[in-house]
């Protein structure tokens, strides 16, 4: 019986078959428990497993450098060595805690009791000094301290120290950027990933992968700026001189390519070193060109009306009534400095006149008026990439009261920064197109691949072109010989643009201060092409206080400045000239019947314009000193480019030659000044509306 | 020379190919296991010698007419208990279990050798008792003496693993054997009611946690995956985490960096499933389904019942320990010590495996010769 039967061996298959079965039916039940782990639960327990092996590790990646828009490094990172300790393991290894911490303190010039007392901590790390300098790492290294490090550590250095310190802010000992770009762009510069993913084990220790050793992972992105370093240079050197000068108290310099609306320059002072941002108070640490608002005055005049033309309620030939100087509003009077009869909008602006621009102003409407300043931005902020930018304040018409609709037209009542002005001046410039202002090029790796790329963006179309144009030109006699921004003309090219002389709110006794000013000047040249638009903003200059003597001079430098570094060739001959002479013309017959009309100042104006014409080369106009402290008649003179000799003390009551004349340049100017203040009033040196450039015809608002 | 005839002509390629491809792939995954950080690096080296020795043994064992078996069936299964008896006398223990013992610098676990003698043994019995009706419970009086000796000297070792797989083993064989169905309720009805007296006067401490962790798991409370079902839970992370195609090669972040326990004698098919991946997984299970087919056909074929009883358990223990090891990394059965055949690292093992496979060539290639 030890082989089977036919049949036993059926019957023996059939079972074989049963088990065989079975068996599938298991096997298939692990393959289904297969697929619903791997397959089904697969992310989770992926999940699952990352959690495990992936920790998150706190690299300090190099911070990514911001260029200026030629490349020239404005912040860098550099990586420095810190000494560190392990307490634990010098216990271990029998390292005496006061020994190795009064040789630590010799070196480092660290407090030997703190160091001691951290190195007695039962701690695995403790900070002893971060930063050394190459120097002092080399020693610790020599030391060789059993459980004392060294780490390398990324530092945030600015090699211009206070070079554009307010745009670029500054990072803190830890990388992190604390102000200004630095705090705009911080996970760009940073990098992707400040907490990279490591890889432990399962005894948590961490075994780093290739991943980490990815330059990307490790680095933060590179931010080129849109700000010429030189043209910034030259704006900080020129504000700061100004602000000396005038012994103001602060002040800002916004210039902008109009037509991309990329900001070159952003100058501010006080100024303060970006490696060492504790030594200076936050207040010089500002960026007052965004953060601060102020009442812009007479320099929105040229929106208002720029506004009127646009729509139409006012002709570019009309005369304006502007009622001798003198106008009730509600039961306030709007004054003129100067009393006019009846005025084009260009002698508007050429004469600041506030009685005419509240006229121009008021055949908008409220809501026309509104309208027109929230298209040229104002009341918005512009969205530089800067934390802390003001949308300066323009209340809505509703809440208007009578008297503001009129004061508004000519910048009170409401509030802007300089970067708006800038911006806004800017959309004039450009066609009547308003651009966004940008401070950032493009952000790239630091082997110069673009990650993103900033590119000119125009917010709206404000004004037609043509109006435009139209008021490009007429701001050009502001700075034509009579205009309150003459200081502000550029010898060679045709600069358009408003001076502003606003007296600061006080804010203590209300209303405004008598003595505290706000002058600034906003244009552009060339003015037919523009290249820059610049605003200046002077803050309490004491010196002087008109928005074309302080600040003038700081357009005409640092313009002067920019369109050679800028290459824009000079345009003095031919067709412009031409233009220029023309307008002059026309011009003076505006002044002409405007003097004729103006009794008070009629025995004091004598037709100097056309004398500037005829000043020859090396040859410069005398200014007029009279009444002027010693330090002003020094500053005009040297403005004009003459040597003083002071004699006395007090006021200017006379000198030699006398105002007017055309003397050699670098030549002697006799000073003679006198104690007695009412005496100076009394015997009042002529004025001169060509050289006293503090602008007679200032609107003095 | 007849034997080199036998073995040209009726040589199974079959059964050859899949044992050496489940063989090579369970070295590559160990060379992979063994790289993970702080693991012995000779393992697979360890693993290759093994597998040598156990091809040579596997041999031998195909040398000799697989009657000779029949004929000793005794002498072997007398032989097997007397190591499971030297085990307690001078074993060695790993642990917490005593399972092997020292032989010439070798450790060698009889409790595996046992599973193969147990074949050998019952193959015997049935051989001799050819029976036409229906078995009643009787008749396994005898068969389940066989069985309760080694399964009780393995149980007090204590391995459950081993002890489990004899009594499925066992239940294989029987199924074959023209059991009754009220034999085989009767069994059933035994087995549930004997289950809380295991429970209370059989399992250790740490069995009754894995059980226990397995059921929180089952009933998806993982509240204590830290504690008992760290294991499992381990398990589960790789598998999934591998996803459908695998990591890849020496790729494997929870074996590489030894978050998976026992990677090389439990857990080796967790290593595999998360480098390679769901294909992977159903490669290797697949294989082991093609070889127990495999050896259920040349079950059917034998020309003897004494073969394929023997071709029945060998194919059974092979099933079993495939399916309960992978079933316990895949968290579908509570955690035992099992190893994956071939798979797995371990001399014990190895060598049990591979006379196994030669017991099926043997059987396989002498089902027509009627010397």
């Amino acid at each position: 019986m030890k082989n089977l039967t036919p049949k036993k061996r059926r019957w023996a298959r059939a079972r074989i078959a049963f088990l065989g079965t079975l068996l599938l039916c298991f096997a298939g039940a692990v393959g289904h428990r297969a697929y619903v782990l791997q397959i089904e639960r697969a992310p989770a327990l992926r999940e699952m497993a990352e959690e495990q092996y992936l920790r998150q590790v706190r690299l300090a990646p190099k911070r990514g450098t911001i260029y200026d828009r030629h490349g020239a490094e404005l912040a860098v990172s550099v990586d420095v060595d810190s000494v560190w300790a392990n307490p634990r393991r010098m216990k271990e290894e029998g390292v005496d805690p006061a020994a190795a911490a009064m040789q630590l303190s010799a070196l480092l010039g660290v407090d030997r009791a703190r160091i001691q007392r951290r190195l007695e901590s039962d701690r695995l790390f403790v900070w002893i000094k971060r930063r050394l300098t190459p120097r002092m790492a080399e020693r610790v290294r020599a030391l060789g301290i059993e459980g004392v490090h060294l780490d390398r550590e990324s530092r945030r250095y600015y090699p211009n120290r206070r070079l554009a310190s307010h745009l670029l802010g500054f990072a803190n000992i830890d990388g992190q950027g604390i102000e200004g770009l630095e705090l705009a762009f911080e996970e760009t510069l940073r990098g992707s990933s400040r907490a990279v993913p490591a890889i432990r084990d399962r005894r948590g220790r961490v075994v780093y992968s290739e991943q980490l050793l990815d330059d990307r992972a490790a680095q933060g992105d590179d931010l080129v700026l849109t700000i010429d370093k030189t043209l910034q240079h030259i704006a900080e050197r020129e504000l700061e001189l100004a602000i000396r000068t005038y012994e103001a108290q602060a002040g800002s310099v916004v210039m902008m390519d109009p037509r991309t609306g990329e900001l070159l320059a952003v100058a501010n002072y006080p100024t303060f070193d970006a490696n060492d941002p504790g030594d200076s108070p936050a207040s010089h640490r500002r960026n007052r060109a965004f953060t601060d608002r102020f009442e812009p005055g007479s320099t929105v005049k040229p929106f208002t009306v720029a506004s009127a033309l646009a729509q139409g309620t006012v002709g570019s030939q009309q005369l304006i009534d502007c009622e001798d100087g003198a106008m009730e509003v509600a039961e306030y009077t709007i004054h003129d400095t100067t009393p006019y009869d009846e005025l084009t909008p260009a002698q508007i602006l050429a004469f600041s006149s506030n009685i005419g621009t509240a006229k121009i102003g008021d055949t908008l409407g409220r809501r026309g008026l509104y309208r027109a300043f929230r298209r040229f931005g104002f009341g918005e902020v512009t969205g530089i990439p800067s934390p802390g930018e003001a949308a300066g304040s323009l209340r809505h018409h509703s809440r208007w009261y009578e008297m503001d609709a009129a004061t508004i037209s000519f910048g009170q009542g409401m509030s802007a920064t300089a970067l708006q002005l800038a911006t806004a001046m800017g959309a004039l410039a450009n066609g009547g197109r308003l651009m966004h202002p940008r401070l950032v090029r493009r952000v790239q790796t630091h082997d110069g691949e673009v990650v993103e790329e900033y590119l000119p963006e125009a917010r709206r179309q404000v004004v037609p072109p043509r109006v435009a144009r139209l008021v490009a030109d007429m701001l050009t006699a502001v700075t034509g010989p009579g205009g309150t921004g003459q200081p502000a003309a550029i010898d060679g090219f045709l600069v358009a643009g408003k001076t502003g002389t606003a007296q600061k709110a006080d804010y203590v006794a209300g209303g405004y201060a008598e003595d505290r000013w706000l002058a600034s000047f906003v244009g552009f040249v060339p003015a037919q092409s523009p290249r820059i638009v610049m605003a200046v903003v002077v803050d309490e200059p004491v010196v002087a206080h008109y928005g074309g003597t302080v600040a003038g001079p700081v357009f005409r430098r640092v313009g002067e400045a920019a369109l050679r570094h800028l290459g824009v060739p000079a345009q003095g001959g031919g067709e412009a000239l031409d233009r220029f002479a023309r307008e002059q013309r026309r011009r003076r017959r505006a002044n002409e019947r405007a003097e004729r009309l103006a009794e008070r100042d009629a025995s004091n104006d004598e037709p100097e314009p056309a004398v500037t014409l005829t000043v020859p080369p090396g040859s410069v106009q005398v200014p007029d000193l009279g009444g002027r402290t010693a330090r002003s008649a020094l500053v005009a003179a040297h403005e004009a480019g003459l040597a003083v000799q002071l004699e006395g003390t007090g006021l200017v009551v006379s000198q030699d030659p006398p105002a007017g004349e055309v003397a050699q340049r670098g030549s002697r100017l006799r000073v003679i000044l006198r104690e007695d203040r009412a005496d100076v009033a009394l015997e009042g040196a002529p004025r001169l509306a060509a050289t006293d450039d503090s602008g007679r015809m200032e609107d003095g608002s | 020379m007849a034997l080199v005839r036998t073995m040209r002509d009726q040589f199974d390629w079959g059964l050859f190919v899949t044992s050496c491809a489940i063989a090579v792939l369970g070295v590559v995954n160990l060379y992979s296991a063994s790289s993970a950080a702080g693991a012995r690096a000779d393992i697979y080296i360890q693993q290759i010698y093994w597998l040598t020795l156990g091809a040579g043994v596997a041999v031998l064992v195909v040398a000799i007419d697989y009657r000779n078996f029949e004929r000793n069936a005794w002498a072997i299964y007398g032989a097997g208990i007397v190591l499971l008896v030297l085990v307690f006398l001078l074993g060695r223990s790993i642990r917490g279990s005593t399972r092997w013992i020292s032989i010439g610098g070798f450790s060698l676990q009889p409790s595996e050798l046992m599973k193969i003698f147990l074949i050998i043994a019952l193959a015997k019995y049935l051989h001799h008792d050819p029976k036409t009706e229906g078995r009643t419970l009787k008749d396994l009086v005898v068969p389940g003496l066989i069985l309760a000796v080694p399964m009780g000297l393995i149980l007090a070792q204590p391995d459950l693993g081993t002890a489990l797989i004899c009594a499925f083993i066992f239940g294989s064989i029987m199924v074959l054997t023209n059991l009754k169905l009220r034999s085989l309720v009767t069994l059933a009805a035994a087995f549930v009611f004997s289950a809380p007296l295991t429970w209370a006067y059989l399992l250790k401490d740490y069995q009754k946690g894995r059980l226990i962790a397995f059921w929180s798991r089952l009933t998806g409370n993982e509240a204590d995956i830290l504690d008992t079902g760290w294991h499992t839970h381990q398990s589960l992370v790789a598998i999934g985490s591998g996803g459908v195609a695998g990591k890849g090669f020496m790729q494997g972040t929870q074996n590489q960096f030894r978050f998976l326990p026992d990677q090389h004698s439990d857990f080796p098919f967790s290593v595999w499933a998360e480098e390679q991946g769901l294909l992977g997984s159903l490669l290797i299970l697949g294989l082991y389904v093609f070889l127990v087919i495999w050896g259920l056909k040349i079950a059917s074929q034998a020309k003897d019942r004494f073969g394929a009883v023997v071709a029945v358990g060998v194919s059974a223990m092979l099933f079993w320990q495939a399916i309960i090891n992978v079933g316990m990394v895949c968290g579908l059965l509570p955690v035992v010590g099992m190893t994956l055949p071939l798979f797995s690292y371990g001399g014990s093992s190895v060598l049990t495996t591979m006379i196994g496979l030669g017991l099926l060539m043997n059987v396989s290639m002498r089902r027509f010769s009627h010397a």
